[in-house]
């Protein structure tokens, strides 16, 4: 079955929302939840925080369709609310931030045969232990990270958001995106010296 | 401690190999709750902040389990086909697939799968509800998975990663069905308790894409047949 929303871009998703189109949210919603959640948990290291955030997030961007005009791509737009979102609540709720560690969802085991189960990507359990141990390593060395760092580098290493895109995210210029995803890698490979220190030799 | 002497290749292929993180569901329904309700007609008190309370007040007065949604409530229903008034029901699919070789391969109606399989589900809704994935055997209807979902096309995940049925104990012909409800479904002993008349039409032999007349309301079905190997 066609979603008809499927071959409309983003931008023009967001101007048939505007314009009181009642199913273009749900599709940008479904396009951006995967990627806003992911950036907005490790930004704020906090899972309920990061759910609160993204709510947040979505309902400004509604607010916002008024006054849009499309100005550069809507990725950089909803990335831009987001991280404002974000600074914001890691400023009004510290004693929230938790250290952040992959787990592995389990569905529990009962009597009879087993129903879902866990069958495809993220850290699952045919990772060896020492794999997990090094993952768990680079979460906690990006948590470590000064956020306008961590964010420059997860926008460009998760979301594949080039440099130009993430100036007009953050709004700093182009020079200054590229010193701190320097400085982030440089952060990390300090930080994860002894969690790898048999790896890239 | 010495630094890490790995290279900016290595350092961005650890950061891109880390899990991703879905939103939940009812956060979903709860941003198209608080615009839908910011779009209604203005209510003859003004509120503060009517965006954020209607939005707080979904996610408080439901949890995470399962938020409730407004829809418009459904003129007269009828079974498809039936000589009466046509209505407004959902348009819903349902997909299944395997993995070969970890990808996954889309399965054909009746075509065969080993014992050794998951099923991976992958469905379609044209707008928001409740949407319920089953596996029908017969008179027995198993409820394994329900979600509040928006509209589009949604897998079967936690946490960002997929989950399958798995077929080992299955033998013979299988159906998985998609079940889409305007309201949630009553929860049992065992999870959420399907509507009764579904029950039959399933043992009756309820196939693709039909509309139920349901004791909780309109009800779209679509069912996905497929045969388990002899191990």
């Amino acid at each position: 079955m066609a979603n008809r929303y499927e071959s409309h871009s983003d931008e023009e998703l967001f101007f048939l929302h505007r314009d009181g189109d009642p199913g273009a949210m749900a599709e940008l919603l479904e396009r951006y939840r995967r990627p806003v959640m992911t950036y907005l948990v490790r930004t704020v290291s906090d899972r309920g925080l990061a759910e609160e955030v993204f709510v947040d997030t979505f309902l400004a961007l509604h607010q916002a369709s008024a006054a849009y005009q499309a100005q550069g791509a809507f990725r950089s737009f909803v990335f831009r609310i987001a991280r404002n979102r974000a600074v914001s609540a890691l400023r009004r709720t510290p004693e929230r931030i938790k250290r952040l560690s992959s787990s592995i969802e389990a569905v529990p085991d009962d009597d009879r045969r087993p129903r879902l189960q866990l069958v495809h990507g993220g850290v699952g359990p045919e990772r060896s232990t020492g794999a997990r141990r090094q993952l768990r390593a680079v979460e906690e060395a990006l948590n470590a990270l000064p956020e306008r760092h961590r964010t420059a580098l997860l926008l460009f290493n998760v979301e594949g958001v080039p440099y130009p895109e993430i100036a007009q995210i953050l709004d700093v210029p182009l020079g200054t995106v590229k010193t701190w995803i320097h400085q982030a890698r440089k952060g990390l490979k300090k930080q994860l010296g002894d969690a790898f220190s048999d790896v890239g030799r | 401690m010495d630094d890490w002497t790995g290279s900016d290749s290595q350092i961005d292929a650890l950061i891109a190999d880390l899990p991703t993180y879905d939103a939940p569901d009812a956060a979903i329904a709860a941003v198209l709750s608080a615009v839908a309700a910011e779009r209604a007609p203005a209510p003859v008190r003004p509120l503060r902040w009517p965006l954020l309370a209607a939005a707080a007040a979904a996610l408080i007065a439901v949890g995470f389990g399962a938020a409730t949604l407004r829809p418009e409530p459904p003129p007269a229903l009828t079974i498809k086909g039936a000589a009466a008034p046509l209505v407004t029901p959902a348009t819903v699919a349902l997909g299944l697939s395997v993995l070969r070789d970890g990808a996954p391969v889309a399965l054909q109606p009746g075509q065969q799968a080993q014992a050794s399989d998951s099923v991976l589900l992958r469905y379609t809704t044209d707008r928001a509800g409740f949407a319920y994935l089953f596996r029908a055997d017969g008179a027995d209807v198993e409820v394994f998975h329900g979600v509040a979902a928006p509209a589009g096309t949604h897998h079967v995940t936690a946490d960002g990663q997929v989950l399958g049925y798995p077929l080992q104990g299955l033998e013979g012909a299988q159906r998985f069905g998609l079940a889409w409800t305007a309201e949630p479904w009553p929860a049992g002993p065992e999870g959420p308790t399907p509507p009764t008349d579904l029950v039959a039409a399933l043992s009756g032999g309820l196939d693709r894409d039909a509309r139920l007349d349901a004791d909780v309301g309109l009800v779209s079905v679509d069912v996905a047949a497929l045969e388990v190997a002899s191990p």
